[in-house]
């Protein structure tokens, strides 16, 4: 009779424990999480589209390097299940590949993009430029894949570029992190900006008929030479016009910033004969900057944060202070580029 | 006499507006007095390129028509033989070989010879392919040949733009930019362009009867065939150069002889010397738009084409009946 | 003038079979069905097909008034000078009283008046002159004009190629063509008989009398 009751009574005990931990271990649940859950979300992209995410995104897709350097500096490095291939190329000249997950996918992009590819990667979300994918965006669409798109290639300035960062801290539930960005970034712009208006002539391609790409007003490389002390002698054109050495001639720019023509010797071989280069105050003081196809035209083409180094980069051009190839290597060691991680 | 005053007044006009608007304005006053900027922009760029092109303009319209009465085709145009897309490998051949670092690529350097060197190869293959069967064989051996080197390019430029996203679409340039021909180029311009002229004058009657007859041509001692290849040789190099030069430049060959044989006739007598009259002043005015009077650099051919599409529709809806010879 | 064993191939067939052919001076006319190989022998003549055999020995400047030919959109006084070197095309244009089109548009003109501009300038402008079916496409006047032209030239060789075989009853010399071969040749009187024509163009050929000229029908 003692054993039995004993037994009932130890059998109701830990029915009442179980039961008192299981009630507890669920309101503990229930606090445990934020009161209300961040997902699911909508927000509105740069295209227009709402797109709305149900829970955290496991598998992140990059197809544009300036949103590659926004979600490694979120932290969402090891999310990242495929890229394209120049955002992994922009990552190898930092060497920092190991931000990526070490079986990351390089996606073709061109001259389309590669949907089957991407499709097979169960991707949660894709992010991608406007600018980038262009009228391919209904084929993502179609093959039903979410797809997020920032402009930041059309920023015109380091605002605009911010404001992507913070958009996509708040798709990713990083806003904290979005918000650390931007202040590394508006901080590394305070210490490099300047004052200045020594008149810039950035050639962004020379054609083999001396007729060259340069870049108008509104142009985030304007943005760039304006905070590096300089003026773009061409902000009285637009987008990114083909003009002659005519042009070049009548605007005698003080400095004159080129991006290299493939190879160094080629470069200097078309500056050198660019007709009435002679009488260009650029060359004849020689003030001619030819930027290596690599790490230096990243940093001033692709507007994410890295691009604040650009502004320090033009400055030393500048002042003179930096050599006639700007190399890989040179950039590295004297601005010591890093892409922060939060 | 008549005649020819309309034309001389008009090339005198477009040299002038050349002179003056282009890739950047140069004011009237500068043009008389040339001072610092001006005078190099004057010197170097401007008084060769307005040179370049009105040579262009000329020896391009000769060629066409020359072309069309050969080939008995009023639509012939001086790339009959596949001079424009040989030419447009070979300039794209160096930077494909620049761009990926090959081997041979110091042909950079000299790319305008390569360019010339497969408008050349172009011809050649033509004139194998086509060789017996007279004006069918030339006009599709033009054609095949044309399509084979337009494919290479298309897969070279893809390529390239690929592998290289900041290297701006190479196409660009190679469909005519007249902007910065140097006097050098100019010389053998003039030489070719001035040959073009007399040597289709001299013979005009000759070409005439091959256009109307193989069998009067033969009675006459001329053998239709190889005299038809020889001036598509003729051709080729004159197109050739310009191609190696400038790039495409197209429509100017197929409409100025297709205004004047409307106009005034269609005798090779009257169409060598007004289509080189004629051909000045189409192209100098195409260039002025072209080099940048829309802010930025337009390839010359889009613009001909535009200036050179109402007149031809004026003149054939018109039905203006020519004159006399 | 003489063409000895001439056999000429055109696309490996050989259309034209050990032909020996005399021309003279004035008018000479070559008979034949369609495929016998006229227009190629006259092509042989000026040299734009060559040989496998035989030769021909035709001396002076040849000219051709062919049956077909691309329009030209100049003036006739233009395709009168082409080919170059001024010659006597007045005479022969009064003669065909073609005078009044010197400076029309050569392609306004109907195809008749066309063939005489051409055969005007053949006129004018050879020793040798060759035409290729002259009197087809042209209306009764025209065909009489013609024959008066080519009937008054002694001093030119003529060689035409015809259907026509009343033109042949004019001429100072006529061969039949058959097949690539000549199968007979000489004055018009001996060579178009009833017999002969017949077998020439493989049909019955009757030859009537009628005001003193003979006249041909099927």
């Amino acid at each position: 009779m003692n054993r039995t009751i004993l037994a009932v009574v130890l059998l109701v005990v830990v029915l009442v424990i179980g039961l008192a931990v299981t009630v507890i271990q669920t309101r503990r649940g229930v606090s445990g999480s934020t009161p209300t859950s961040y997902y699911p979300i909508t927000l509105k992209d740069a295209s227009g589209q709402n797109v709305t995410i149900h829970s955290e995104p496991q598998r992140i897709v990059s197809l544009a390097p300036s949103d590659t350097q926004f979600l490694i500096a979120l932290g969402l490095g090891k999310q990242i299940v495929g890229v394209d291939y120049y955002s992994y190329l922009l990552l190898k000249y930092l060497n920092a590949t190991s931000d990526l997950p070490q079986n990351v996918t390089i996606v073709n992009t061109y001259p389309s993009p590669n949907i089957s590819g991407l499709v097979a990667l169960h991707p949660s979300v894709v992010i991608d430029e406007i600018g980038l994918i262009g009228n391919y965006a209904s084929d993502l669409s179609q093959a039903g894949l979410t797809t997020f798109y920032t402009n930041a290639d059309y920023a015109q300035n380091y605002t605009a570029v911010e404001s992507y960062i913070l958009t996509l801290g708040k798709l990713f539930d990083r806003n904290k992190e979005a918000q650390q960005v931007v202040n590394w970034m508006n901080q590394k712009i305070q210490s490099f900006e300047t004052s200045g208006d020594t008149s810039v002539a950035y050639l962004l391609w020379i054609n083999p008929d001396h007729t060259f790409y340069t870049a108008g007003s509104g142009n985030f490389i304007n943005a760039i030479i304006q905070l590096a002390g300089g003026s773009n002698v061409f902000s009285n054109t637009s987008g990114y016009p083909v003009l002659s050495p005519s042009r070049l001639i009548l605007a005698n720019p003080q400095v004159i910033i080129a991006q290299e023509l493939t190879n160094f010797s080629y470069t200097n071989y078309m500056i050198n004969t660019m007709p009435g280069i002679t009488s260009v105050s650029a060359y004849q003081q020689n003030r001619v900057y030819i930027m290596s196809e690599n790490l230096p035209t990243f940093l001033l083409d692709e507007p994410g944060p890295l691009s604040v180094y650009a502004i320090q980069m033009i400055k030393l051009m500048i002042e003179g202070k930096a050599p006639h190839y700007v190399s890989s290597e040179w950039v590295e060691s004297t601005l010591n580029v890093t892409l922060p991680v939060f | 006499m008549n005649k020819l005053l309309p034309f001389f007044a008009l090339l005198i006009l477009s040299f002038f507006v050349a002179l003056i608007y282009g890739e950047v304005y140069i004011p009237p006053m500068a043009l008389l007095h040339p001072k610092g900027a001006y005078a190099i922009i004057l010197e170097r760029i401007r008084l060769p390129t307005v040179f370049a092109a009105a040579m262009i303009g000329s020896s391009l319209a000769v060629c066409g028509a020359v072309m069309q009465m050969l080939l008995r085709n009023p639509l012939m145009d001086p790339y009959v033989s596949g001079t424009a897309s040989g030419g447009a490998f070979g300039a794209v051949l160096s930077y494909f070989l620049l761009v990926f670092n090959l081997p041979l690529s110091y042909l950079i350097y000299v790319s305008p010879l390569i360019a010339f060197v497969f408008a050349l190869l172009s011809t050649l293959i033509t004139i194998a392919i086509g060789r017996r069967t007279g004006v069918y064989g030339l006009v599709v051996g033009g054609v095949v040949v044309s399509f084979i080197f337009s494919s290479a390019v298309t897969i070279m430029i893809t390529l390239i733009s690929d592998r290289f996203p900041f290297v701006p679409s190479v196409s660009f340039w190679l469909q005519g930019e007249i902007v910065a021909v140097g006097w050098r180029g100019d010389v053998l311009l003039f030489v070719l362009t001035v040959f073009l002229i007399v040597l289709g004058m001299k013979h005009a009657r000759r070409i005439d009867l091959v256009a109307i007859s193989d069998e009067m041509s033969y009675a006459r001692g001329v053998n239709p065939n190889s005299y038809r290849y020889t001036w598509v040789v003729v051709v080729s190099l004159v197109s050739g150069y310009i191609v190696s030069l400038v790039g495409i430049v197209g429509f100017v060959g197929i409409i100025v002889p297709h205004i004047v044989r409307r106009v005034l006739g269609g005798s090779t007598t009257i169409l060598v010397p007004y289509s080189a009259l004629l051909g000045c002043p189409l192209l100098l005015l195409a260039n002025v738009v072209s080099s940048g009077l829309l802010g930025t650099i337009i390839p010359v051919t889009a613009i001909t084409s535009l200036i050179a599409a109402p007149i031809i529709v004026y003149v054939m809806v018109k039905g203006i009946a020519h004159q006399s010879a | 003038m003489l063409i000895k064993a001439l056999s000429v191939k055109l696309n490996g067939k050989l259309i034209l079979k050990e032909v020996r052919l005399e021309l003279v001076k004035g008018l000479n006319v070559i008979l034949g069905p369609n495929g016998s190989g006229k227009t190629t022998l006259l092509r042989s003549i000026i040299g734009m097909l060559k040989p496998e055999e035989g030769e021909i020995q035709v001396e002076g400047e040849r000219s051709y008034a062919p049956a077909e030919f691309f329009g030209a959109d100049m003036s006739v006084l233009d395709v009168l000078l082409s080919g170059g070197a001024k010659k006597h095309y007045q005479e022969y244009l009064e003669i065909l009283g073609l005078s009044e089109f010197l400076n029309r548009n050569f392609s306004t003109l109907s195809t008749g008046e066309k063939r005489l501009i051409l055969i005007a300038k053949a006129l004018a402008e050879g020793d040798v002159v060759l035409m290729d079916e002259p009197t087809s496409g042209l209306d009764l006047k025209n065909q009489a004009k013609l024959k008066r032209v080519l009937l008054g030239l002694k001093s030119k060789t003529i060689v035409v190629c015809t259907h026509d075989i009343n033109l042949a009853l004019l001429a100072d010399r006529v061969a039949l063509l058959k097949n690539g071969r000549i199968i007979a040749q000489g004055e018009p009187k001996e060579v178009l008989t009833e017999a002969l024509l017949s077998e020439l163009y493989d049909v019955q050929v009757k030859k009537v009398w009628l005001d003193g000229h003979s006249f041909f029908f099927v």
